[in-house]
């Protein structure tokens, strides 16, 4: 078919423009910012993120120091299939006042559009049961600056007829790290010769302030530089749709 | 100068080195071509490209190469950057039309011949923004940006065979349309 008659739009840039633009690319690399030293005083929800977490590390690094509190931490942090877990019976709570503060709202899109705005090429589970259909318009995507911490992060959902869903998501950070679980919740699984996985068996029951293992199921894995967090009711499932992302 | 080239490390732990200067030079034109094919428009074509570009830059720690050709990774932001424009647009109650205020109109004494081609682009770009979205992104990566029909279906996630055809199709209704239109 003659389609020759399409190709007559294309044209070269203006040649200022793309001299231009090169140099503003070229003057914005990234270099050291003088500021970034000032952020841990900074005011913003995130630089108060990673305040906290600095305080929280100089004062274990303190109290490592002491050989009954080191033999003690050591058992409540632990690590499983490379991801950091605090074990620990007691409820976390959930009065933190500045909550409503890091509330992080995410972009609802189609899958398709969803995994072109996610900066990285993801390989979706292959292998989710037919009885499960996918939420096709209703993909979380939190991306961009206005995702701050959360960014950059996919989340897709299955459902079936009975309302039970399977979660994915997908993230180039552990923003979990270091959740507090019960002790005797998490289970290692080998995917496969190179890739582990964590299971975590229940979730903190925020009315009765309990860890209750029939809240949830989670399997976690990493790939590259993404975190996969997969959610369902069934142990071998999960197993077998995590399987089907590193085939 | 910008880093001609960076060390990258693939999630396999292979380095591996990237040419981004020679990416720029190679991909900036198809990624403005694309944006030209899309919008009509060269004012925001140049807009778009540059926003993508900037965005890319910013990034670029973070590609691998194992995942994306460098093309179809820019082409992933440069459709992003669409997305959010085009729903700006639909946000003013703006519909996209050709601006052709910028072309150069000849100087040379074959004036008639430069003007009908004037005409001529003007009038397909009217027929690409008629087109539904879909194949008005299709239609500027082919024939704009001059991607293959496989790079196309690694980014619309669908199949190379669906690119195919789709194309095939919208190609044929173009081509009547301009032929009716010649007709005239």
């Amino acid at each position: 078919m003659d389609d020759k008659f399409l190709s007559q739009l294309r044209e070269l840039p203006d040649a200022e423009f793309a001299n231009c633009l090169y140099q503003r690319l070229d003057q914005n690399q990234p270099r050291p910012d003088p500021r970034r030293g000032m952020a841990l005083l900074g005011s913003t929800p995130r630089a108060r993120v990673i305040r906290l977490a600095a305080v929280f590390v100089i004062c274990l690094l303190a109290l490592m120091a002491f050989s009954p509190v080191r033999a003690f931490v050591a058992n409540l942090i632990i690590e499983v299939a490379g991801q950091s877990f605090e074990l620990s019976d007691n409820y976390p709570g959930d009065d933190d006042p500045s909550a409503e503060e890091y509330t992080i709202y995410p972009q609802i899109m189609s899958l398709d559009e969803a995994l072109a705005a996610f900066p990285y090429a993801v390989k979706l589970p292959t292998n989710i049961p037919a009885v499960y259909s996918l939420h096709e318009n209703s993909v979380r995507v939190y991306v961009g600056e206005e995702a701050e911490a959360f960014a950059d992060t996919i989340e897709i959902e299955w459902g079936r007829s009975d309302n039970s869903l399977i979660t994915l998501s997908i993230s180039d950070h552990q923003w979990s790290e270091g959740e507090i679980v019960a002790p005797d919740s998490l289970e290692e699984i080998q995917l496969d010769e190179n890739h582990a996985a964590v299971l975590i068996r229940g979730g903190w029951d925020y009315d009765h302030k309990v860890w209750n293992e029939n809240i949830a199921l989670r399997l976690r894995w990493s790939v590259g530089d993404l975190t996969y967090d997969l959610m369902g009711v069934d142990r071998e499932q999960l197993i077998e749709i995590a399987f089907s992302t590193l085939e | 100068m910008i880093t001609e080239t960076e060390i990258t490390q693939t999630r396999t732990g292979m380095v591996q080195t990237v040419d981004w200067e020679a990416i720029y030079f190679s991909e900036m034109p198809r990624v403005y071509n694309f944006f030209i094919y899309r919008t009509g428009d060269r004012e925001s074509a140049q807009d778009l490209t540059a926003t993508t570009f900037e965005r890319a830059w910013r990034k670029r720690s973070r590609y691998r190469s194992i995942l994306a050709s460098p093309a179809t990774w820019l082409f992933a932001i440069a459709k992003n950057v669409l997305r959010e424009h085009l729903r700006k647009v639909r946000l003013n109650h703006k519909k996209l039309e050709p601006d052709l205020s910028s072309d150069d109109l000849p100087s040379t004494i074959d004036l008639e011949n430069s003007i009908q081609q004037h005409q001529e682009k003007e009038r397909l770009r009217r027929l690409l923004l008629d087109l539904p979205e879909r194949e008005q992104d299709l239609i500027a990566m082919k024939y704009g940006a001059g991607l293959t029909n496989r790079e196309i279906a690694r980014l619309t996630r669908l199949s190379e065979t669906n690119v195919g055809s789709i194309l095939h199709r919208t190609v044929k209704g173009l081509r009547s349309k301009w032929e009716i239109d010649h007709g005239r």
